[in-house]
């Protein structure tokens, strides 16, 4: 499958107005003659086209432009001041997934940042000395899981961050994500993701976040940030792997969701867009693509058949990654014109992740595992980058060493409530069948 | 070094940052940002709430909109400064039109207006805002959020069209408006459900290819009490003659859901049989028109 390989003309897949131009309309066009002549090369109807073989993932470009980040980053970096914990991880897990090695340099001074962010509250801020916030938080945690050491794990207090986390709970199940602050589905994903990497998931923790979750599903099938919200790409991630991990994904209609989402994958460009009828974005190829594992899980353990290679057109997402958003002189971008950013790197890259490598769902072990003989490789085979884990977005190995380190570890003495550290204990060292 | 900042904080001693012995990834601050932080940190640690912590706030607001940290501070004071909240909201607006998509801006903007209690002209200043970008995610999400807390449903349904007229596939327009239909207390969809029909058909006959009403259309009619087949008998046709000319996915996908539905209401295996072939054939159409999504087809194909 993928674009480049169709036996049409671009012409021929391009959106069609029908004659009625509106300010979406005009915008996708745009997009649209951005796109073809970085495709047209390699088309399959093209004379003397390049082939495919040649499309590559400018790997070292790629690792340069995220290191010179590592160095420092210019005053213009100002406005994201209170964004450092998140350009830490969007830095470092953007170079594990191309496989560059952190030196032992870039390794303390990251364990030192990301400490330096910590409150005595337990929660991490997004700057050293910045208060609390629980999507910093998350990214902390994250990083941390990535650097990988036992010095790296033991910066988290987790007893206090669980107390911090209790302390964000809302009556409906939802969190704020700091305290007084705005209450989403992303603040869910932020705590549950992070509480499970630590172990410290319970019962009055998770307590009535799969019902918030699935009152923001909407009649579009997709997820939105809050009751009410249009159905949107990354709360739909957000969702969708909250309930992965809480084991209540039946709570949500995954049919609707499958539907929606599959709707999302750009004909031509062969990226998604993030709602319907908005442009492709490269940023999505994540958020979008990422609830694909996580549906295609669902569906396992329903015992439904489908294709082997699941659902989207994971050849034709390449494409647009590798044509469309890749900067010559390294990082990753939105769409054509654009300007390369850690984010887009980041994220381009987990999307490029998951459409290379396939999970199947385990369904004796009840976690994801990568099928090597699945592998879909667009372009170069050297262009073959490390399996992301599908509800945490680290890679599969950095996520098996966190979890497996801390899943012998209960924490105990959380707050004075006795019953809160037993049933802490409780579901420690089991199965995650047997949890909640 | 010389100072960036006027006289009045000479009696305030700076807290600098303190980012451990080895900082990984160090922004290169300019020297007012570095200077007015350190002030910040100080005021903060002595948690002072004052006109001039105000000030400050605001100015740094100015370098780095999106610091999560300055706007919380910045409420706090708000809370015990008796500040003009009205002139509050103006520095929103500043703000506001070079950071659209910031959380903070949105979010303190709800804090004021929740305090003042007071909904003001906030409908017509969102939509002033989504004159800029129609599709704002976090206008919407104010906007319903002003409309629930304050209870002004009755004009909305009027804006939804207004935006749709704007623009037809504005889906965040489209969301809005089952939104309001759906979410208005004592509301009553069946009794609106004929004209909301009529409404997405309207749309859909000016601009098939366009997605939202199609998703519109069976999501209201879901919502209702009855199901797709109740109105098989209306909109099977509607489908059937707007592919005269050429076929459209999300007319099939529409027909697809109509007789999926109507499968669900039959009891004899051989008339399900007969329905199951229809819907079949329907999925082969779309493998064929609606190629990205080919391996999604053919997986509802064989789940007949
Ligand atoms: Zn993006």
């Amino acid at each position: 499958m993928g674009v480049l390989d169709l036996p049409f003309s671009f012409d021929e897949i391009s959106f069609n107005d029908g004659g009625i131009q509106t300010e979406s309309s005009l915008v996708q066009m745009e997009v649209e003659n951005d796109v073809k002549p970085l495709f047209q090369p390699y088309h399959v109807l093209e004379e003397n086209r390049i082939n495919y073989d040649h499309i590559n993932l400018n790997r070292h470009a790629h690792i340069k432009f995220l290191r010179v980040g590592l160095k420092g980053l210019s005053s213009q970096a100002v406005g994201l001041d209170a964004s450092q914990a998140w350009i830490c991880y969007w830095i470092l897990h953007a170079l594990d997934l191309l496989g560059a090695t952190l030196s032992k340099s870039e390794i303390e001074r990251t364990i030192n940042t990301i400490s330096a962010c910590q409150n005595p509250t337990g929660g991490f801020g997004g700057g050293p000395q910045q208060f609390s916030h629980v999507a910093p938080t998350y990214a902390a945690v994250n990083t941390l899981a990535i650097i990988g050491t036992e010095e790296a794990y033991n910066v988290v207090d987790r007893e206090k961050l669980y107390e911090w986390f209790m302390s964000l709970k809302q009556p409906d199940g939802s969190f704020q994500m700091n305290e007084g602050g705005e209450i989403d589905v992303r603040g869910c994903y932020c705590v549950i993701a992070t509480a499970k990497l630590l172990n410290i998931l319970t019962p009055e923790l998770t307590k009535d976040v799969a019902e918030f979750v699935a009152s923001c599903q909407t009649y579009e099938g997709g997820i939105g940030g809050y009751p009410g919200n249009e159905a949107h790409g990354g709360y739909t991630f957000c969702g969708l792997a909250t309930l992965e991990i809480l084991n209540k994904t039946d709570y949500i209609d995954s049919e609707a969701l499958m539907e929606w989402l599959t709707s999302c994958q750009m004909k031509l460009e062969g990226g998604f867009q993030g709602r319907i009828n908005k442009l492709v974005d490269g940023c999505y190829s994540f958020w979008q693509g990422g609830s694909f594992p996580l549906l295609e899980a669902i569906y396992t353990r329903n015992q439904e058949q489908f294709d082997p290679c699941g659902f989207f057109d994971r050849e034709a997402l390449q494409e647009y990654i590798l044509l469309c958003c890749q900067n010559q002189y390294g990082g990753l971008l939105d769409k054509p014109r654009k300007s390369p950013d850690f984010y887009h790197t980041c994220y381009c890259l987990s999307g490029l992740s998951l459409a290379q490598h396939y999970y199947n769902y385990d369904t004796i072990q009840n976690d994801f595992k990568e099928n090597p003989e699945l592998t879909t490789i667009v372009g170069k085979v050297s262009n073959l980058i490390r399996a992301t884990h599908p509800v945490h977005n680290i890679s599969m190995v950095k996520e098996k060493r966190i979890t497996s380190y801390f899943s012998n570890s209960s924490i105990v003495n959380i707050g004075s409530n006795e019953s809160i550290s037993s049933s802490i204990e409780i579901i420690t060292n089991k199965p995650k069948e047997e949890q909640v | 070094m010389e100072s960036v900042v006027d006289q009045g904080w000479a009696d305030v001693e700076r807290t600098y940052q303190d980012e451990g012995p080895f900082e990984i990834m160090p922004i290169a601050y300019s020297i007012e940002y570095k200077e007015k932080m350190d002030i910040l940190r100080t005021l903060m640690k002595n948690n002072e709430k004052s006109e001039r912590a105000l000030k400050l706030t605001e100015d740094i607001i100015a370098l780095s909109p999106s610091n999560y940290v300055i706007w919380k501070y910045r409420q706090e004071i708000i809370k015990e400064l008796n500040v003009d909240l009205k002139g509050e909201l103006n520095l929103f607006v500043e703000y506001a039109e070079e950071n659209p998509k910031c959380y903070q801006l949105w979010h303190h903007r709800q804090v004021i207006i929740e305090k003042l209690n007071d909904p003001l002209d906030e409908l017509q200043f969102i939509h002033d805002m989504l004159q800029y970008d129609s599709k704002n995610y976090h206008a919407w999400t104010y906007r319903e959020w002003i409309v629930r807390h304050f209870n002004l449903w009755d004009e909305e349904i009027k804006f939804s069209d207004t935006m749709i007229k704007d623009d037809d596939r504005n889906n965040s327009a489209w969301n809005y408006r089952f939104f309001i239909l759906t979410e208005k207390p004592d509301n009553d969809i069946e009794a609106v459900l004929k004209d909301e029909i009529e409404y997405a058909k309207q749309k859909i006959n000016f601009d098939p290819t366009n997605q939202s009403p199609w998703m519109y259309l069976k999501g209201i009619i879901e919502k209702s009490k009855y199901k797709l087949a109740d109105f098989a008998d209306e909109l099977l046709p509607f489908c059937e003659n707007l592919q005269k000319i050429e076929p459209y996915k999300y007319a099939l996908e529409y027909q697809l859901y109509t007789n999926e539905s109507i499968l669900k209401t039959l009891n004899s295996e051989k008339e399900q049989e007969q329905q199951k072939d229809i819907c079949r054939t329907i999925c082969s159409k779309l493998e064929e028109c609606d190629k990205i999504r080919k391996k999604y087809w053919k997986y509802v194909r064989e789940s007949y």
